[in-house]
């Protein structure tokens, strides 16, 4: 493998990561892992296990087709078919959660206490299943990417592990890098004018309607099939 | 604001439970109604069809949702061909066809589609000879002269010579 591999890996994710379509899906990862105000670790722990999710996802799949335990054709139009759908509804009720309107009576074993709680305090762990999922809900230009250049680049040197892990971490690059700035950012503005617990609050709103208004436009667009675009 | 929140929530989730009742009826409707046609037994069709002149058909295949850069990828594609390829598009000896992949399953079974793509296949009447699926335009969408020409030699393999369908 040369290095030339891999940085065409590392670019192919780049690009997949700043193309239009997967907009709403980074925009609420910026917010889930931008939101921990004031909790540096929580969101430089939040980033990595985001990172890690969609590493795991990309791994996963990509050793699956190489292997060929799965057709690249008909795993790429399942996932891009039905994950899209779930999506929203899902981002919903995770908007919900993080708002507190949900969740506060439930709790959940892995996370270790009640759903909301963990969510709304910082919820680390919950970084890790977000990036598998929004790594699995292809939209045509990550499915075009990823099944139609990683796929076959890896397959050319043999590399079932390390070019998707290399694309899974470039996927992730630019929403670790807004979200690490809207942090850090906002705590600096918070201690510079000795708010940072009303921007902490605020901040984590933010996250909370940015998971709906995703959620419903993924809800418009993949299940009701409304164009924005013209 | 607080008298809001529970509106809110209940509008939210009757939405959320609404949405998932009309994906559910959407895919439990279409299994039932449109079974899935498979392509034609090639060798058959072929040998039915014999007579028929060859033409080349140029694919653009998209999924349901419409991206932007979908769009900017058949736009490309149809500029290519009104530009290069203006008078065999003329005569007929290339077709154009832009399809839902995701509506029209055969189809994607048929080219083996991953995501939304351009494919240019030689076609006698409705049978496909023979195709090649261009997945690379997605790594090329910033390079408009190295998009025309990958497209365009792909056309040009396929095109045949005369309106008439003679063989390249």
């Amino acid at each position: 493998m040369t290095w030339f591999a891999l940085g065409s890996a590392l670019w192919l994710g780049i690009l997949t990561a700043i193309s239009p379509c997967p907009l709403a899906t980074n925009i609420a990862a910026i917010s889930f892992i931008g939101r921990q105000v004031g909790n540096r670790r929580g969101v430089l722990g939040s980033g990595l296990l985001y990172t890690l999710g969609r590493v795991l996802a990309y791994v996963a799949l990509g050793t699956a087709v190489m292997a060929g335990l799965m057709a690249s054709g008909e795993l790429s139009r399942f996932l891009q078919k039905y994950l899209n759908e779930i999506l929203g509804p899902v981002l919903i009720v995770l908007g919900m959660v993080l708002l507190g309107m949900i969740g506060s009576g439930a709790s959940l074993n892995l996370a270790g206490g009640k759903i909301q709680e963990r969510a709304a305090k910082g919820g680390v762990l919950f970084a890790l299943p977000l990036g598998v999922l929004f790594a699995l809900s292809f939209c045509p230009v990550s499915a075009g990417l990823f099944f139609g250049a990683l796929i076959p680049l890896s397959l050319k040197h043999g590399s079932r592990f390390v070019l998707p892990l290399v694309y899974g971490g470039g996927t992730a690059l630019p929403v670790i890098a807004f979200a690490f700035l809207i942090a850090f950012g906002s705590e600096y503005l918070g201690r510079a004018f000795n708010r940072l617990s009303h921007v902490e609050v605020w901040v984590r709103r933010a996250a909370g309607v940015l998971f709906i208004a995703a959620g419903l436009y993924y809800c418009l667009t993949h299940i009701y099939g409304l164009s924005f675009i013209g | 604001m607080k008298r809001l929140q529970p509106m809110v929530k209940n509008i939210l989730l009757a939405f959320v439970l609404v949405s998932i009742g009309f994906v559910l009826g959407k895919h439990s409707v279409r299994q039932t109604s449109t079974p899935v046609q498979p392509p034609p037994a090639d060798a058959e069709a072929l040998a039915s069809s014999d007579e028929l002149p060859v033409k080349l058909r140029v694919y653009y295949l998209h999924a349901t949702f419409r991206c932007a850069t979908c769009n900017t990828i058949e736009k490309m594609t149809r500029d290519l061909l009104d530009q290069q390829f203006g008078d065999a598009l003329a005569d007929g000896r290339i077709q154009w066809q832009e399809a839902d992949f995701q509506e029209n399953e055969a189809l994607a079974k048929q080219f083996d589609v991953i995501a939304s793509c351009v494919v240019v296949a030689r076609m006698r009447g409705e049978t496909v000879v023979d195709y090649k699926r261009l997945d690379e335009v997605w790594t090329m969408l910033q390079d408009v002269p190295r998009f025309n020409t990958y497209v365009g030699n792909a056309i040009r393999v396929y095109l045949p010579d005369t309106a008439e369908g003679g063989t390249p």
